[in-house]
């Protein structure tokens, strides 16, 4: 029985391993993408940032630490019952709290301030809307010498305009040319971002991780119930996953399942919750009913993968596989 | 379990590698869009494309097959009884070690010889494929207005690029003789020099042709030529008989004239060679030796006045002869000039050997600190002199035909009118591109050499910084990740099995994706710290935050395998 009393502790100390590294590369990222222009980077800074990005990082941390804890239950089966429990229990526990903890920390962290130089660097070709453009100076009195290229055009593609105002909101950045009739409106990437742009598949899985993780942050302020059952579902699912770990006789094609079925729930819950929302909107009349559809597919898949694992799946499939 | 790693490494490397490079070329060949490129380019592209994919996602296929191979190498192995005598890991892997830092070397190679001329080559097919529809278009547009020389020109040079295509081929035959048909444009060039491939016909053709035009001298000149290559051709005995017969004709005084007049055109021409005028002078020379092609003066002064002019011209033809080769598109950057900005736009760059370089499609403005326009011109084509560009192209034939930048606003002292003064070098010209691979495409020591003078033309200096570490980054990222699955394998092995698992055979091309997801992953962590450094401690600061994590990562995988036992 020493096992199963040891899992919430590895469990506790992989999740505090794996939340530090992430929160430390999203520490990173912000100051890069946003804060860089502004001020240096700072124990200071880092300090005051830490709480929102444990915050930001929590849910991946919390799934992530659920697959390596899988890793020591296939290699040391106890009961699969208990081992069920007390990841959930463990991982429920620790998401709910984790993220009411860490929102009412962050809470004290100082939104990301917004300012056209965090989009437009100086004397630098930055792509803007489809065109290309060049500002030789930007202050908070506006803007010198912008230059736009229109890559559309064949000829004339140059247009120069010597002063204007510059203004961000919400990352949309707008250039109004003083004299002339012109606005430029665009919605830049930060100027910073070529050097944290990821891969396109990488993206596409950091996308999914955003909806996840905002969708939860707004249903723990308007709708705890359905923010309680949302976890709850993440965390049965990604607990009764584990059930991949021992399917085939080869542990480590059962790994790369598991983990190619861990990224497909977060495509699975974008696809619920972005791509198909429209939709289930218009088949499921109740509002609070529609917005459970992202946790009903992941209990139903759950309770899938549970009737697997009972009915085929030997518990110590692993052990036999070495002693066959 | 006493067999070295390596040897069942080996096979699976071969085997993923082989079976990643076929699926990569069958990808490439069903995703070949005949809309894009021309159908002449489909095995090349397919070839190129599947190596350019294959390099790309290398570490994933290697982290896949030695993962594989790892976790399969106990598949045969009888389970040792308790207490008997095993070899350590250490010397089971020991070679797998070694063969490790040989691949990541290979693969550095690779990545930095290899793949950045296959992207550029990619790069290029797709816009000859452009140039080519572009030309076709034309032809098929001159066929329409019935202006069969244009459509033969077109045509032309369609298939310096589709060489193979027969449809065209024949089209072009046709339009070669309908372009025979059409009247001749005036003989303004001069009679092309006898080289030794001319044949003896083709010399008497010219002969006659000149003698129809009542150019006795040229008729005499060729038909002389002829009868020498070739004694037995009487034809052109008699022709150069008949030339010289209407020579002798002219009487004394038709000759003095003609003597007096020949003297004053050579003198004007001189003059206006003299007086810096080697355009006109070039085309007075070239009208005059068409019409005395034996005669020393107008044959010198020809030669003298094509110098002047290639110093401040080229040649149309030779521009749109090149337009059809492998070259760098959309190129903008900025230049300064004290005060002065000038942005400057090139569509196409063809680079030839010996650093001369053709432009297409030019344009550039210039600005002054105070928003001012000083001036913003195009020009269709430009070629490479020195630190400039000279944008002045004048046909070989017609004199009526000078393509010269076209000022939209401004303009410039009559001597820079038709000269851009260039500060990047042709090299750094390539990596201007807009094109996003601009950078991905360039080799470390391209990067390392340009990175200071790339700053300064418009491009983001922490970006390049970052690019810089990123493809340093890589062979390290090679060698740990390959350590990292060679510990995922054997940690999660298969044992003494007998057969691999159906289910696992199913499945094993999940493998190279999922090991893909996490380098990329991998990857990209890299990338956040790489980008943190480059912004907090420049790029020297970079390079040994990089140095001390890759000690660190290495360290841990180092570990991770010394962690698992043979057993």
């Amino acid at each position: 029985m020493k096992e199963p009393l040891k899992l919430p502790f590895v469990f506790l100390f992989i999740l505090l391993c794996v939340t530090f590294v992430l929160a430390v590369l999203n520490v990173l990222a912000t100051w890069g993408m946003y804060d860089a222009v502004l001020r240096p980077f700072s124990l200071r800074y880092a300090v005051q940032r830490f709480p929102r990005s444990l915050f930001d990082v929590t849910i991946p941390s919390v799934v992530l630490s659920i697959v390596l804890l899988g890793f020591r239950m296939a290699r040391k089966p106890f009961s699969r019952f208990l081992g069920l429990l007390i990841v959930l229990v463990a991982g429920y526990v620790v998401l709910v709290n984790g993220m009411y903890g860490l929102r009412s920390l962050s809470a004290s962290v100082p939104p990301l301030r917004e300012t056209p130089r965090q989009y437009i660097g100086a004397s630098t070709l930055t792509p803007f809307g489809g065109k290309i453009i060049a500002v030789r100076s930007i202050d908070p009195a506006g803007f010198r010498d912008l230059l736009v290229f229109d890559p559309s055009r064949t000829q004339d593609r140059f247009a120069l305009y010597p002063a204007g105002s510059i203004m961000t909101r919400a990352g949309t950045v707008t250039f109004t040319a003083a004299g002339v009739k012109m606005t430029l409106t665009g919605t830049p990437a930060p100027a910073a971002a070529a050097l944290f742009a990821p891969d396109r598949f990488t993206a596409a899985f950091l996308g999914d991780l955003h909806t996840l993780t905002d969708d939860f942050e707004r249903l723990m302020g308007g709708q705890p119930a359905i923010f309680f059952a949302a976890c709850f579902s993440l965390v049965f699912l990604c607990t009764a996953s584990l059930v991949l770990l021992r399917i085939t006789k080869w542990p480590l094609v059962n790994i790369m399942l598991l983990i190619i079925a861990v990224r497909g729930y977060f495509s699975l819950y974008h696809l619920f919750a972005v791509t198909l929302a429209p939709r289930i909107a218009g088949v499921v009349a109740d509002p609070l009913a529609a917005r459970m559809a992202p946790s009903a597919a992941f209990a139903a898949i759950a309770v899938i993968l549970l009737l697997i694992d009972i009915i085929f799946i030997p518990a110590d499939r692993w052990k036999n596989g070495a002693r066959a | 379990m006493n067999r070295p790693l390596l040897g069942r490494i080996a096979p699976f490397l071969l085997a993923f590698y082989a079976l990643s490079l076929a699926a990569f070329f069958a990808y490439a060949l069903i995703g070949f869009s005949a809309t894009d490129l021309l159908p002449a380019f489909r095995w090349e592209y397919a070839l190129k494309r599947a190596f350019v994919l294959f390099v790309r996602y290398l570490i994933p296929i290697h982290a896949a097959a030695v993962a594989v191979a790892s976790s399969l190498a106990a598949l045969h192995e009888i389970p040792a009884i308790a207490g008997a005598p095993v070899r350590p890991f250490n010397k089971v892997v020991s070679s797998t070690l070694i063969a490790f830092l040989v691949l990541a070397a290979a693969y550095t190679a690779l990545f930095e010889g290899v793949f950045p001329g296959a992207e550029r080559r990619l790069a290029d097919m797709q816009y000859r494929s452009r140039v080519a529809r572009v030309y076709k278009a034309q032809a098929q547009a001159a066929v329409t207005a019935k202006d069969y020389r244009t459509a033969l020109d077109a045509v032309t040079r369609y298939l310096a690029i589709d060489t193979g295509n027969k449809e065209i081929a024949a089209q072009r035959l046709e339009l070669e003789s309908r372009a025979a048909r059409q009247a001749a444009p005036p003989p303004t060039i001069p009679p092309a020099p006898i080289s030794a491939g001319d044949s003896a016909q083709a010399l008497v053709e010219r002969a006659r042709a000149a003698y129809d035009a009542q150019d006795w001298f040229t008729a005499h000149y060729y038909a002389q030529a002829a009868s020498a290559l070739d004694p037995r051709r009487t034809d052109a005995t008699r022709l150069a008989a008949q030339a010289w017969d209407m020579i002798s004709g002219l009487t004394q005084t038709e000759k003095d004239a003609q003597t007096a007049e020949l003297y004053q055109q050579k003198k004007s021409a001189y003059a206006l060679l003299v007086s810096g005028n080697a355009v006109a002078a070039y085309y007075r020379f070239v009208d005059l030796a068409v019409k005395n092609p034996k005669d020393r003066d107008i044959a010198t002064y020809l030669e003298e006045a094509g110098r002047a002019v290639a110093k401040t011209t080229f040649f149309l033809d030779d521009a749109r002869r090149m337009e059809t080769l492998p070259g760098t598109q959309d190129i903008l950057f900025l230049q300064t000039d004290g005060e002065t900005r000038q942005a400057v736009f090139i569509g196409k760059m063809v680079e030839l050997p010996g650093g001369e370089a053709y432009f297409y499609d030019i344009e550039a403005i210039s600005y002054d600190a105070a928003g001012r326009v000083g001036w913003h011109f195009s020009a269709p084509y430009g070629t490479r002199d020195g630190g400039a560009i000279l944008m002045h192209s004048i046909d070989r034939k017609d004199p009526t035909l000078q393509l010269l930048p076209l000022y939209l606003q401004g303009i410039r002292a009559p001597a820079e009118r038709n000269v851009l003064a260039l500060t990047p070098t042709t090299e750094e010209l390539r990596a201007l591109s807009t094109d996003r691979n601009a950078l991905e495409i360039m080799g470390i020591t391209e990067l390392w050499r340009m990175r200071g003078d790339l700053g300064s033309l418009g491009m983001a200096r922490t970006a390049l910084n970052a690019a810089l570490a990123m493809k340093i980054i890589m062979p390290f990222a090679f060698l740990i990740l390959s350590l990292l699955a060679v510990s995922l394998g054997w940690a999660f092995r298969t044992r003494a099995l007998g057969r691999l698992p159906a289910s696992g055979i199913i499945l094993l091309p999940l493998m190279p994706i999922v090991l893909a997801m996490l380098s990329l992953l991998y990857l990209y962590a890299h990338r956040v710290v790489v980008g943190f450094a480059v912004l907090s401690f420049g790029f020297i600061g970079t390079l040994i935050t990089l140095a001390v994590l890759q000690v660190v990562l290495l360290a841990v995988a180092l570990v991770l395998l010394a962690g698992q036992t043979s057993r």
